[in-house]
This record gives C-alpha cells, structure tokens and sequence, in this order.
C-alpha cells in the first residue's frame, strides 16, 4: 500500500509501537532517576538498600 | 561450598500421595496425546468456542488466584505494613508457581508452543491486549522468580548472591505491581473486542477495572487461604515470627478484602447501570449474574467484615475460601460460561475430560512443588544465617 | 448490471493507479475505518441466490481445500445449518419459512474481510494483513495458534485445525487475494451461475446496491448490511428478508474492533507512567514517617537517659554530701565519747592527765 496510514488499525499498530518503546524507557528511566534523587538522602534507604548499616550500604543498588 | 542434602525420603502412600501420583500420571498420558495427536484429540474446542478451559482456568483463574505476590510484597514493602512481613515469602513463593504453571499450560493450548516467544522476538503486534498480557506475564515471571530466589539461593548458601537481590526488592516490588496492574486488567479487557458474544451483563467498558479490583481480592482471599493450609499442614516448619504475625496477616487482610469487595461491588453494580442491562436482571443469566454478585461478592464482603471485627479467624478462613470461589465462578463466567450466550446449546462448549485432567495436572504439580519447596527453603522461616528483608 | 471480466480487469488497473496515488498524507486525527478508497469488495444479492452451490465448489478448488465429505451438487447438506470450517471457507446455508418470503432463501457465508478488521487487531504477531485490494490475509508462519482472532471475530469466521498436531493454521477465506494479484475473479464469484455475487470496488458496489433497490421497490429491504457493520466491510449484502432471519447479527454495531480495545490500551501507559511514581511515593513516605519516628523516639530516650542521669548525679552530691555530714556527726561524736571517757576516768582515777582523741573515728 501507499505510504498513507489508511485504517485505524495501521495507526495503531504505529502508536502503540511507539508508547512501548516509550514505557520500556520510562521504566529504565524512573530507576535511574530515583537513584539521583535519593543519592544523597543521610541514611541512604533508596533501591532496596533499605537496611541502614546493612551490607553494601545504598551505592550501586542497581545498574 | 556448603550445598545443602536434599534428604529424599521414601515416599510414603498416603491418600494425599495416591492421588497425586495417579493424577500426575494420568497427566503425563494426557499430555503425550495433546502433544502428538493435536487439540482435536484432547479438547472439545470447536470453531465457534476457541477458548476452553485451559484459558478459562488455567489462564484467567490461575493469574487471579496468583495475585498473592503483589499484593502481600506492596502492602509490606511499599504501604509499611510490616506485621505482614512473614506473609511475604510465601506469596511471592506461590505467586511465582502460580505464574509458572500458567505459562506452563499455555503450552497444551496454543497450537505451536514452540512459538510462544515470537510476539516479542519476531512481530509485535502491539494492537493486541493479547500482546500486553503476554509481555506483562513474562516479564513479570521473571520478576516474581527473582524475587524468589533468596529462599533459593539462602539455601544453598549463597550469601553474596543473595545479598545482592535483596537490594533489588523495592524495584522489583513496584515494577511487580505495574505489571501486576496491567496484565490483570488486561485479562479482562481482552474480551472488550466481543460485545458481541459476551452476555451484556458481564460486558463493560469496565472489564479491565473489574478484573483489576477482584484481584485484588482474589490476591488477598489466596494469602489468607494459603495461610490456613499450610497452618494445618506445614505448622512444624513455622518459627516464632511467623506463628505470632499469621493471626495478624489473616485478620488485617480480611478488613482489607471486605473494603476492596465493597468497592467492587458498587462497580459491578454501577457496570449494569452504564450497560442499562437492568432488563437482563430478569432471564436465567440474569439470575446467575445475581448469584455471582450477592452470593459470592456482597456475602463475602460482609462476612470478612464480621470475620475481621469479631477478630474470628474461623469465619475469615471459610470467607477466604468463599472469595476465592467466587473469583473462580467470575472468570468462567467471563470466559466460558457468559461467553457465546447468543449460541444454540449444542453449539455451546463443554470440557473433555482430558482438558479437565490436564488442568488438575498442572494444579497438583503446583501443590508438589510448593510441598517440596516450602520443606527444604527458608519460607515459613526465616534463616538464622540471615537478616530479614 | 453484473461486471464483466473485462471491465474488471480494466478496473484493477485504475485500482493500481488509485493506491499509488492513495498515499495522500496522512493529517491529525486517527481515520475512522476508512481504509483504502479504492479497495475491492464483493456484493451479495441475497435474492438472487438459488443456493446450488457452485460457489462453494469454486472456492474448494481455487483454494486446493480438502475434497468434502458429500460432493458439491449434493444439495441435501442444505438441510443442516452449516459454518466455515478448516476444510471449507465458505458455505451456503438454506433458511425456509420466512415470513414475507417466497420459498427458501440462500445464504452465502464467508468472510466479510472488514475495513477494521477485529482478527488484525486483536492478533499479537501481527499475521492478519489488511491488503490494499481490500483482502485479509494471514500468515500461517508467525502464528502461535492463541486463536485470539476467533474470539474477537464478530462474524465468526476463522477456523482452527484443531486435528493437527505440530502444524495447525487458522483457516479463513482469503479473497481469493492471489488471484486477484493475478487479475483473476475470486473463485466464487468466477463461479456463480445467478450473478448473485457482484465484484467491484466498494464505493461502486454501494451505489450498485443503491441503484438495484431503487430499481425494484419493495424488492430489497433498505440497508446495505456490512456498509456500516463493525465499521464496514468489504463484502456487502442485500436481502429481501430481514438480515437476522438468515442468520446475520443486526446488534454489532458500527464501532469498528481497534475503537473497542483503544480505551483499554490507553490506559497502558497511563499506569506505567504514574504506578511508579505513586508507589515510590507511597513508599518513600512511609520510610519518612518511620525515620522520623525512629529519630523521635531516639532523642526521647537520650532524653530520659539524661533526665536519668541528672538525678544519680544529684543523688550522688546528696549521698556524698550526707556522708560527709555523718562524718562529722561522728567524729564530733568519738571526741565526745573521748571527752566523757577522760572525763570519768579522771574522776574515778583522779588522774591528771586526758588521753589524745580523734586518730581511730570510722567513717559513718
């Protein structure tokens, strides 16, 4: 077919495609966000590392 | 490394043993004819009713009935609620068999379980809810299998391995409930495509949301469920902790039932007044619609609530039971039952018996997992060697 | 009044020349289930069908079905009401005693190859094409078998080779989509003795429809079924007895199948975006509220412990300070004792002398 988006289903099938790309990186992004966030909160407790004192303390809690 | 003795003990015939046995046997013939002879050799599937009980069941109850894990993992890691926190591990340990079996029989029912993975690795056909349900349910096995893996890996004395998921929890609690919210809600919103073949009653541009609400209550009636059993059967293996929270975790999870039915309820009920299918109230569906909606989600509702004030862990438990029922009777009606209502009663669909052995197959592998497992791993509690979570 | 071969060739060359001019740009908002404006469709006139069954036997040949069971110009099969199945894609059904109709009326069934169609929609491998020449067409090498598109079908049209074991395929009228590449007829329309089935371009055909109606008063009943149904199909019919009497849903609707699931998988991204943030939040909070109480907590108890401490401390000071008195008490006591001791010694010895005192007191 032509280059045109004739159906509703064809524009669709594109949008869709794009807003899973987009919430893939909208998930990867909030972890990676929320460590910037919270790096520098005292006790640390962001990411699971949420033992204070607890091994590994709250660097590098997820990569 | 220390790897722990898996002590095999002789397996003693117990008429728990027995059944089991001959079930799982019965099982693997089934399954050698589905996977030589094809559908048509199992299943009573026709042209007109492509989903039987392998969907209905093993698809739409099973993910309700494994709502457990996210629901326990968000209300102790997320909400604080942190008397729950003994409920945890074996929510998720359930959770994460439940998922494992759904996929498991997803592979009877699609015609090439080999190709399972092409929607994400060769066409995506992202217009499906087909497509969101299955990204949402692999990943989130995925998800509940590395939230698993500490009882594992403590177990095999892992330490640093297990140290280092257990850093992970918060993400994989929240990214648990994201994919947790989308693929249940999807589960229903799979059926908007039909207006047609299913009964006005049960559609709703609503389905997604009930769908997403009942799991909630079939997540918390599965916890409280669980609970008992493994009580009964499972008491020796239970430390202090756990025995002192169990009472806590059955009561606060029953108010919360209650509170989710009774919302619950007032969407069903504000679903048939968006539907004006107050005149359907009056047929054979109609009864049946009542019975779903007052016999087994306003009873319930009010029961848990009795059950939670009166602090009786006696009429939580049965409750328990009686949601889980109900959540049950829901999806077979979506799925089956309220399904294709416009077809003749000789066109309508009724299992083989095979499908129905298939499916108590793949139940009791669950139960035999969950036997083995919750005997040998730190479940119902918590290792010495470690710090909880 | 029916097309010729020739006009239709003709036509699918017009056609090519329609789509390539068709990739007009594409503005704004979302089309509604327009699909292609030249796209092919096929009319079928209802009453003109006699039922003999000559379509379903070109449709079994074109398309290298399975022989059936009982031959083609067998017309007792028309006794029992039939469907599509994995063998046959399409059927010709009977319906006798309708009210208003003289004799039997004949049905043909296949499928209506939508301008939105719900099995493309609804597939997660994307095996359902929606062709230009107006054709839906599957894809047997990337389906999984979820059968997903049966369910969402509203005509029920796919079928499933529920008997094979390793390679089962959805069974579905196809257009006949490889002839038509050819320039050919679809097989059933090459076949129809009665011209019951009319082939041109959609938009033609529903002026076709218009034009028979207005030509035989009475003879139709006003509605083009599939003009709207879903949100149009390729395939149109006109009746002279009610749709719903020969079998044919008059409660689908017009919203075509994508405009059902949009809702629902809007929300999709809605949750993604927010659960997050919700939940962190959530979180984050209840974590907030703990510390603060931990710290509360905490510098109540060095309160107390300093409450605590000031006291001993002051318990102390008194506890020394009384010593210190009993210290004296006492050895002002001792002296006394001494005094009094030299005293009566004195006085009983008359001794001139009192002894030293103090050098052996005890402490209280």
């Amino acid at each position: 077919m032509g280059e045109g988006v004739h159906s509703l289903h064809e524009f669709m099938l594109r949008t869709e495609s794009i807003t899973y790309i987009l919430i893939a990186a909208a998930l990867l992004g909030f972890v990676f966000f929320w460590r910037f966030l919270s790096e520098r909160d005292e006790d640390r407790d962001y990411l699971g590392a949420d033992r204070p004192g607890g091994e590994g303390g709250g660097h590098g809690a997820h990569h | 490394m220390p790897f722990p003795k898996v002590t095999l003990e002789r397996p003693r015939w117990t008429p728990f043993n027995i059944v089991a046995a001959i079930i799982v046997v019965v099982g693997l013939a089934i399954t050698g004819i589905r996977f030589t002879q094809g559908l048509a050799a199992t299943t009573r599937l026709s042209d007109y009713n492509p989903w039987g009980l392998w969907i209905g069941f093993d698809l739409l109850v099973g993910v309700a009935l494994a709502a457990g894990g996210y629901v326990t993992s968000a209300a102790c890691y997320l909400f604080g609620l942190k008397r729950f926190h003994t409920a945890v591990r074996p929510a998720i340990l359930t959770g994460f068999l439940g998922y494992a079996l759904v996929v498991l029989a997803l592979h009877y029912d699609v015609g090439r379980p080999w190709r399972l993975p092409y929607p994400f690795l060769v066409q995506q056909g992202t217009t499906s809810l087909l497509f969101e349900v299955a990204a949402c349910v692999a990943l989130y096995l995925t998800v509940l299998f590395i939230e698993w893996t500490p009882a594992a890996l403590e177990w095999l004395g892992l330490k640093r391995a297990r140290n280092l998921v257990v850093r992970l929890t918060l993400v994989l609690t929240i990214f648990g409930v994201v994919l947790s919210t989308l693929h249940q809600s999807s589960l229903g919103a799979l059926f908007l495509i039909a207006p047609s073949k299913l009964h006005p009653l049960w559609y709703s541009p609503y389905l997604a949301l009930f769908f997403f609400v009942s799991s909630i209550v079939a997540g918390l009636s599965m916890v409280i469920f669980e609970g008992a059993l493994a009580h009964r059967y499972f008491h020796h293996k239970m430390d202090e902790a756990h025995r002192r929270e169990a009472d806590g975790v059955a009561l606060g999870f029953a108010k919360a039932a209650s509170w989710v039915l009774a919302g619950y309820f007032v969407l069903k009920v504000v679903g048939v007044a968006q539907a004006d299918a107050w005149r359907h109230l009056a047929s054979g569906y109609g009864a049946w619609f009542l019975v779903e909606v007052i016999g087994f989600v306003l009873l319930p509702c009010f029961f848990f609530a009795v059950g939670a004030r009166e602090k009786n862990l006696k009429i939580v438990r049965f409750t328990a039971a009686w949601a889980v029922l109900g959540i049950v009777i829901n999806r077979f009606n979506v799925g089956l039952i309220a399904f294709n209502y416009h077809l003749p009663a000789e066109e309508r669909y009724f299992p083989h018996w095979m499908e129905i052995g298939i499916s108590l197959f793949i139940v009791t592998i669950g139960i035999l997992a969950y036997k083995f497992i919750v005997s040998h791993m730190p479940i119902l509690y918590a290792h010495p060697d470690y710090e909880p979570h | 009044m029916s097309i010729s071969r020739r006009r239709f060739l003709g036509w699918m060359g017009a056609a090519g020349a329609g789509f390539a001019a068709a990739g007009r740009a594409h503005a704004g908002a979302p089309p509604r289930g327009a699909g292609n404006p030249d796209a092919l469709g096929v009319l079928f006139d209802v009453t003109r069908c006699i039922g003999c069954r000559k379509c379903e036997e070109a449709c079994n040949r074109v398309n290298e079905l399975p022989p059936p069971e009982r031959p083609f110009h067998d017309l007792a099969v028309l006794e029992k009401r039939r469907r599509t199945d994995a063998r046959t894609y399409t059927v010709v059904n009977r319906y006798t005693g309708i009210e208003g109709a003289r004799g039997p009326v004949y049905r043909k069934v296949q499928c209506n190859h939508c301008l939105e169609p719900a099995c493309a929609s609804a597939c997660f491998v994307r095996a359902f094409t929606k062709n230009a020449d107006g054709s839906v067409t599957y894809d047997e090498s990337v389906c999984v078998g979820c059968r997903y598109c049966m369910i969402a079908c509203p005509f029920e049209i796919p079928t499933y080779e529920y008997d094979k074991a390793f390679t089962p395929r959805v069974m579905k009228c196809t257009f006949c989509h490889p002839r038509l590449v050819q320039g050919l007829l679809p097989g059933c329309v090459e076949a129809c003795p009665a011209e019951a089935l009319t082939f041109g371009r959609r938009r033609d055909l529903l002026r076709v429809a218009r034009a028979r109606m207005a030509q035989s008063p009475g003879r139709y009943i006003d509605h083009i079924y599939g003009e709207f149904e879903m949100g149009g199909t390729a395939w149109l019919t006109i009746s002279g007895v009610p749709f719903r009497a020969i079998g044919m849903r008059e409660d689908l609707g017009t919203t075509p199948a994508p405009e059902l699931t949009k809702g629902a998988l809007g929300v999709v991204p809605v949750v993604a975006a927010m659960w997050p943030v919700l939940l962190t939040g959530i979180y984050a909070i209840n974590r907030r509220r703990d510390r603060i109480a931990r710290e509360e907590r905490e510098a109540a108890v060095a309160a107390a412990l300093a409450r605590a401490e000031d006291e001993a401390k002051k318990k102390l000071a008194e506890a020394l300070a009384k010593a210190d008195k009993d210290k004296k008490a006492a050895i002002e006591r001792e002296v006394k004792k001494a005094l009094e001791e030299a005293a009566r010694a004195r006085a009983e010895a008359s001794a001139p002398a009192a002894p030293e005192g103090g050098g052996e007191t005890k402490p209280a």
